[in-house]
């Protein structure tokens, strides 16, 4: 990981927030801009196009639920138009269907509503880490490769080597997951609202009984990992490259 | 339950002993005409009678008895979906003030340089944070209802020995007596989400262990209980009071005698979930002051 220096010839990123709710815009507009973001804000879909065209953010904060064009309508009009500015969804709801769903519109990233805003602005900058100007996001991908691994999103399979490598359910969703945000360190509580849709205490051995089972699958060993790194204290890494397979 | 089994008993043997009469009567008289004065006949007649009414009756209490619990198991799936309707509604309403907060909040924690106010501030942060999490508990308790179970075939064994290696973490396991039992021959395996079942069994012992003093004892058993796996988490701890009893495994509803005791009131009503969703019973027993036991029945395939 490179860091980040406030540099002066790199001007701060800015972010357009588009959400309808007035004290939601006013509150996180100051808390993005003391981060050392510069803001933008727009209350509905329409105005959010509008202003992308003029104002080309480097990263849209938007909010699934408004009225008129809501959020995922935005999102796709963005994608149809050939626009594939970075995207953090804000969704109601968790779990798999809601993090699948977020994924198929195009997105990059998504937080449940309500959340702390220093997650937010973690996000905010793994994204825009990995932004790359005029491509499509790993999220978005079909199918994902590394190496000898390849994992096809829609079939919900994995393959070594060619051969198909039998994990469950949730084992692929952690693989997954891990293989969007390559080389960005992932929290286990992060793990456990994307994939099982709820944060808990016994959440930790949860995560770790699927990653002993992935580890497993993948012959990747924990103190010389090729695939998934533990980052002490934290949660997990996948520090292969990562790169959208064809076909 | 059991005189109705007795019940259904008696209904074979007493055809067979009827036939057995009809068939002793035809090989002695040689013939099964009837004569006013052959009693026997009559009785064998009025016996097969009683019989057919018996079935009849027990086969009408059956369909009656059936249709009962359909009817309840119907009345009490409404009345969950219209519950959790509501909470979504809340949760709804709640989300975009609450975010709000969180930003405002930290926005401020940024920007105060008196430490007075700073204080404050981490207070009022720490009090929404439990808001947010509670928004989510809630959540996921709606969340358990729509979503697929991730079935896998689990070794009853291991798996409690899970259950109790995450109390041993706890601060509070050094002053208590935690035991598991389990029968001296193999379990056979249940089939069910361990995840789910993990956080379920987690709850209950995370209450057993706060609901408890310093020297009570806890124990976690298992054992098969007619064709059932029954496990119990039993506490010689404060006990929840009578009328507490029907609702304590309701949201945000706790006992009265809880008030120094940190808790959400969303533990109990996860395990009710869990379970339900494993098509189990549970069951609560307690007296006040004196403990609690947990019961709960899950099929075995």
């Amino acid at each position: 990981m490179k860091p980040r220096h406030s540099a002066f010839d790199e001007r701060s990123p800015c972010i357009l927030l588009v959400d309808d709710e007035a004290s939601v815009i006013s509150t996180l507009k100051t808390f993005l801009q003391l981060s050392g973001f510069e803001v933008e804000v727009a209350q509905n879909g329409e105005q959010a196009l509008e202003k992308l065209e003029r104002l080309r953010p480097d990263l849209v904060v938007l909010d699934v639920l408004m009225p008129h064009l809501d959020g995922r309508e935005t999102l796709r009009r963005m994608r149809r138009r050939g626009d594939w500015t970075p995207v953090i969804l804000l969704t109601q709801i968790s779990g798999r269907a809601e993090r699948i769903m977020a994924f198929e519109e195009g997105a990059d990233d998504y937080l449940n509503k309500p959340f702390d805003p220093h997650e937010l602005v973690v996000r905010i900058r793994a994204v825009l880490r990995r932004a790359r100007p005029e491509n499509r996001a790993l999220s978005s991908a079909r199918k994902l490769v590394s190496g000898p691994l390849v994992i096809d999103r829609t079939a919900r399979r994995a393959y070594l080597n060619e051969r198909e490598i039998p994990l469950t359910p949730k084992a692929f969703a952690i693989l997954e997951y891990l293989m969007t945000y390559p080389d960005e360190a992932i929290t286990r509580e992060r793990l456990l609202t994307a994939i099982w849709g709820w944060e808990h205490v016994v959440g930790e051995r949860v995560v770790d009984t699927r990653i002993t089972e992935l580890r497993k699958a993948l012959a990747d060993d924990p103190a010389n990992p090729r695939y998934i790194e533990t980052v002490a204290g934290y949660g997990y890494r996948f520090v292969g490259d990562v790169a959208e397979a064809s076909g | 339950m059991t005189p109705r089994k007795w019940l259904w008993l008696l209904l074979p043997s007493g055809l067979a002993l009827a036939g057995i009469m009809l068939l002793i009567r035809v090989s002695y008289v040689r013939s099964i005409f009837i004569f006013p004065d052959d009693v026997d006949i009559l009785i064998i007649i009025s016996g097969l009678t009683l019989a057919i009414i018996v079935a009849l009756m027990l086969i009408l209490a059956q369909v009656l008895q059936y249709r009962h619990q359909r009817r309840y198991y119907e009345l009490r799936q409404a009345a969950m979906a219209e519950h959790f309707r509501f909470l979504r509604r809340l949760d709804h309403q709640l989300k975009n003030p609450l975010t709000a907060l969180h930003a405002g909040l930290a926005s401020l924690a940024l920007t105060l340089t008196d430490e007075e106010h700073r204080q404050m501030v981490n207070t009022l942060e720490a009090e929404a944070q439990r808001l947010r999490r509670l928004i989510f508990n809630l959540r996921k308790l709606t969340d358990l209802e729509a979503s697929p179970l991730d079935v896998q075939v689990i070794d009853v064994a291991a798996f409690l020995g899970e259950v109790a290696g995450l109390a041993r973490e706890w601060p509070e396991y050094a002053n208590r007596r935690f035991s598991v039992e389990l029968p001296t021959g193999t379990l056979p395996k249940l089939v069910g989400d361990q995840d789910l079942l993990l956080l379920a069994f987690h709850n209950l012992l995370d209450n057993a262990f706060k609901y408890t003093r310093a020297g009570d004892s806890i124990t976690l058993s298992a054992t098969i209980d007619e064709g059932e796996l029954l496990i119990q988490v039993r506490d010689t701890g404060i006990g929840i009071p009578s009328e507490d009893l029907p609702l304590v495994g309701e949201e945000l509803y706790r006992g009265g005698n809880t008030e120094n005791i940190p808790g959400d009131g969303i533990g109990l009503a996860v395990v009710n979930a869990v379970i339900a969703l494993h098509e189990g019973i549970i069951n609560l027993e307690s007296r006040l002051g004196e403990g609690t036991t947990v019961s709960l029945r899950l099929p075995l395939e």
